[in-house]
């Protein structure tokens, strides 16, 4: 679940820019011939819901409903008393609240005259089945469309400033751990300490407490002492927008570390520009001989990975062109090193 | 402990589900809103996106969606064969294709995952009911929470004063159980009046004299939840935010009165409510008003059984839950109390420690 600060804020994400993004989406239905488009959402697939609406889900599911014309709908898994919490946590036309959503969903559907109609669901395979069976059912099973035209909103002004600020609580989760810390506990709560006594919506702390002896990064679930290097992690999130960060640290120091991975994550950085492939950051990533990472924010989930090293991508790593203001995240970990950066495409390095 | 910990004790157990049900090979579907059934099998919580674990007589693989979660889920288990797959859905297809499947998986089963395995064998409520009936090493677990939770009430209310906003107020409580080794935990909270109708995560409000404030801490140790509800106000309570308290109080112990083996899920649940209805308050045991009246406590934060009047499920020994009368009251806004249990042979034994009090912090 969420356990951070959970606000919309109009001044942060304009109710403007909001409905920007919902006419691209509406744009986008019925250049499809949908009469409607449903973003199924939850907070273990946030991000389309988020962008669209400002709402994070924070520990139901929820399912977003953009009619071609006409209101938005937003039927959230949650007690019906919940409407009063759920209405300000975003901008959406109207809220409604049920522990059962998928029967709620097919009650406001049918009132508006969207049931039988042409309904687009948004990365359809991932939903779960009890809502497209139950979707299906009640429409006497005619099938459900798939959608994959949201739009692509990472470059607005918006979404720049909301990246900033989970930058901000980055660095000061990173920085927090630099002290006198005697164990591995210890770190992991300074570093959350900062971030969301910061604002964080939600913060994932990873750790190698004793790099030289174990470099894989894990939660931690007891305290133990920290080795004269250790690794320290972060995703976090600020109002919807994540940013990855890692480090190793010398403890008698606290200083940062640097060496050739790091280096190649920098060289990686500067190849991601607007209008060209990742092939290039690939190439920096893959000469460091560890383990390697590409991602981006982008769909449903915080993360999307463009390519990564031992995986089996059915198409190879995407091909696509980046776009001028994406924000991706690079990592890379070998038995000398671990580090994580996260790049604006266009703007250099955002989080380091 | 056993060798290999909970963890080999859980799998052990999974394997007799197995046989029993004639299965040659499980898949189990989790995701971070339902991770119980994956944990149990793989001893993985994961955080991001899907996860699905295959298991046969070649062993456990574990396909997860994200580089990161791979790196971590190596690296937090033990007999696990972990796979980065941009698509753990076909990946899992193409592990388990064409065998003697059973389906572990919860609501939140996907479709894409629904659709490959349309034969699968549901084992999803055996699974579920196996996970209820905890081995007493798994009972332990569930008591270290509950003591972590009476520490973290202690980190809010010295945290909770007037000025400062929701979310500093869990931050605190957050870097706690963090520096208490406790990796994850759900906590919801309300502060304010008769305008607050339910809990939520933390908001940018700041506290105020006067306020009820209410929370769930709920920590995990070891991957097992429990949790703790308390209502605290922030000053002196007024004559009616004490005499609404005693309601909960004694709706609370009422319940917990009939926790013991034998006993159902309805039973509990109609003492908790027979209390609000004997003070004319019977509406605000309805579900327009609160969820349920308690829950069972695991793996999964809610896990089975739900204590509501409807639900007939029988309690045993070696069950833990959480019996918590938490509604709305009209004179003073959403109030909520409960405290942890274990099922024992001959009753149950209370798991938290903080008295059963309405706390008050100075204005």
């Amino acid at each position: 679940m969420r356990r951070g600060l959970l606000a919309w804020s109009a001044a942060e994400l304009p109710a403007e820019t909001l409905d920007a993004r919902i006419d691209g989406v509406r744009a986008a239905a019925r250049a499809e011939g949908l009469d409607a488009v449903l973003v199924y959402s939850s907070f273990a697939r946030p991000q389309a819901l988020s962008d669209l609406t400002g709402v994070v889900p924070f520990f139901f599911d929820a399912v977003l409903v953009v009619p071609a014309e006409g209101p938005t709908l937003l039927v959230g898994g949650l007690p019906k008393r919940d409407v009063t919490v759920l209405r300000p946590c975003g901008k959406v036309d109207e809220v409604r609240c049920n522990p059962d959503n998928l029967a709620e969903l097919i009650s406001a559907l049918d009132e508006r005259g969207l049931l039988q109609g042409e309904l687009g669901l948004f990365e359809i395979a991932d939903v779960p089945w009890r809502l497209v069976a139950g979707l299906q059912s009640a429409r006497g099973e005619r099938p459900l469309r798939a959608f994959s035209d949201l739009p692509v909103i990472q470059a607005d002004d918006a979404n720049a400033l909301l990246f900033e600020r989970a930058a901000d609580l980055g660095r000061a989760a990173l920085a927090a751990p630099i002290l006198p810390m005697t164990g591995a506990a210890g770190v992991v709560a300074a570093a959350e300490l900062a971030a969301r006594s910061g604002g964080a919506e939600e913060v994932q702390v990873l750790l190698a407490p004793d790099f030289d002896r174990a470099p894989g990064l894990r939660r931690i679930e007891a305290d133990e002492p920290l080795g004269a290097r250790y690794a320290l992690a972060v995703s976090l999130a600020y109002k919807g927008r994540w940013l990855r960060a890692a480090r190793l640290i010398e403890r008698a120091s606290g200083l940062q570390q640097v060496g050739p991975a790091r280096q190649a994550l920098s060289k990686a950085g500067e190849a991601l520009t607007p209008g060209h492939t990742i092939a290039g950051a690939v190439e920096a990533l893959r000469a460091t001989g560890g383990w390697w990472s590409i991602e981006t924010a982008e769909g449903g989930l915080q993360f999307r990975t463009l390519a990564a090293s031992g995986s089996e991508f059915a198409d190879g790593p995407s091909d696509a062109p980046l776009g001028l203001g994406q924000v991706v995240v690079l990592s890379v970990g070998t038995s000398e090193e671990i580090a994580t950066i996260s790049v604006r495409v266009g703007g250099g390095t955002i989080l380091s | 402990m056993p060798e290999g910990g909970l963890a080999a004790l859980r799998r052990a157990r999974v394997m007799e589900l197995m046989a029993r049900e004639r299965r040659d090979v499980l898949v189990v579907y989790g995701n971070a809103v339902r991770p119980e059934l994956l944990r149990y099998v793989t001893d993985f919580a994961v955080l991001e996106g899907h996860a699905v674990a295959v298991l046969d007589d070649d062993g456990l693989t574990l396909f997860v969606e994200t580089p990161y979660e791979a790196q971590r889920a190596a690296n937090e288990t033990r007999g696990v064969k972990v796979r980065f797959v941009p698509d753990v859905i076909a990946a899992a297809r193409a592990a388990a294709v064409g065998r003697n499947i059973g389906l572990g998986a919860t609501v939140y089963l996907p479709t894409g995952l629904a659709r490959a395995f349309p034969d699968a064998a549901d084992l999803t409520e055996a699974m579920l009911l196996m996970a209820v009936h905890k081995h007493p090493l798994e009972v332990e677990a569930v008591a270290e929470a509950a003591a972590v939770a009476d520490r973290g009430y202690a980190v809010f209310r010295n945290a909770v004063r007037p000025g400062r906003r929701e979310y500093e107020v869990i931050a605190e409580v957050e870097a706690f159980l963090r520096a208490a080794g406790c990796a994850d935990h759900f906590v919801i909270m309300a502060a304010g009046n008769t305008e607050v109708r339910g809990m939520r995560p933390p908001g940018d409000r700041r506290i105020r004299a006067g306020d009820l404030v209410t929370t769930e801490i709920t920590p995990s140790v070891r991957g097992y939840y429990a949790q703790l509800c308390r209502t605290l106000v922030v000053g002196d309570p007024s004559p009616e935010q004490a005499a609404a308290f005693a309601v909960y109080r004694d709706a609370t112990e009422a319940g917990l009165a009939l926790v013991r083996p034998g006993a159902t899920a309805a039973e509990v649940a109609r003492a908790e409510n027979d209390v609000f209805r004997a003070r004319g308050l019977g509406e605000y045991t309805s579900s327009t008003y609160t969820r349920v009246r308690g829950h069972g406590l695991g793996l999964n934060v809610d896990s089975v059984p739900s204590i509501l009047e409807s639900e007939d499920f029988v309690l045993e020994a070696g069950m833990t839950l959480i019996v918590h009368p938490n509604t709305y009251h009209p004179e003073t806004g959403y109030f909520v109390l409960g405290d942890a249990v274990a099922v024992t042979d001959s009753g149950h034994r209370r798991l938290a420690a903080t008295p059963l009090e309405l706390f008050s912090v100075p204005a």
